[in-house]
């Protein structure tokens, strides 16, 4: 038995939705989305259905057939995105709260009495900030940067020891 | 002509709202019962009923929708 029925008149189709098997904010997504061609229309026929009579607007001219089509694949598509929504929201609020987190601005004196500074973390730089250029883009030894790069793996090695190969 | 709006597909306030809307153009009874909120209309001016009725029909899911359900 489809879960979703539709039955047409002259200008107006009524469609026969399960309950069960499409959430209410999915119901109304798709009947929201049609209200600038058809008057739309919810009622319910039963305890555990809906139908949704779409009225065609005047002027409007639409394949009966196709507009339920229609509705039924917006009505698919609306509870497929909410699906989608509810397995990600998690994701979502925690990636919103460190976005958000992160545009408060750097930390206050309070944050900064609550870190863990001490006498071997107080001097680590990893971001490499207290370096001066000089120092960091420096031009390596050929064989430190031979070194280097074997340690890394990367094929790259032998550019820094010969600079006419460098880009 | 008679609306009648189910009280778990339809807002309360959407229906005011939409009755609201459109009373320059009709007069309008209103009634509440257990399962849904009943609107009976009869057009003014230059108007028929089922127009009236159509359009506060989707004013009132509009509001629904944007106003979320109560």
């Amino acid at each position: 038995m489809s879960e979703v029925n539709a039955k047409l008149g002259d200008d107006e189709l009524v469609l026969t939705v399960d309950d069960e098997f499409y959430p209410r904010d999915a119901l109304y997504g798709a009947a929201y989305i049609f209200i600038d061609r058809c008057y739309v229309k919810l009622d319910r026929p039963s305890d555990k259905q809906v139908s949704v009579r779409l009225k065609l607007k005047p002027g409007v001219k639409r394949d009966l057939q196709q507009l339920a089509g229609e509705f039924e694949n917006e009505l698919l598509g609306q509870a497929w995105r909410r699906q989608i929504t509810e397995e990600n929201r998690t994701v979502v609020e925690q990636i919103t709260t460190r976005a958000l987190a992160g545009a408060a601005g750097p930390p206050g004196l309070d944050d900064l009495m609550d870190m863990d500074i001490d006498d071997d973390t107080a001097f680590e730089d990893p971001l490499g900030i207290a370096q001066s250029w000089e120092d960091k883009y420096k031009k390596k030894n050929p064989a430190e940067a031979l070194e280097k790069h074997a340690a890394d793996g990367s094929a790259d090695a032998k550019k820094d020891s010969d600079p006419e190969k460098k880009a | 002509m008679e609306l009648v709006f189910p009280i778990d597909l339809y807002s309360g306030k959407a229906v005011d709202a939409a009755v609201k809307m459109y009373e320059p153009y009709a007069s309008f009874e209103l009634e509440k019962t257990d399962s849904a909120y009943i609107v009976r209309l009869t057009a003014q001016g230059d108007f028929t009923d089922a127009q009236i009725a159509d359009e506060l029909a989707n004013y009132a899911l509009g509001a629904s929708v944007e106003g979320g359900h109560e």
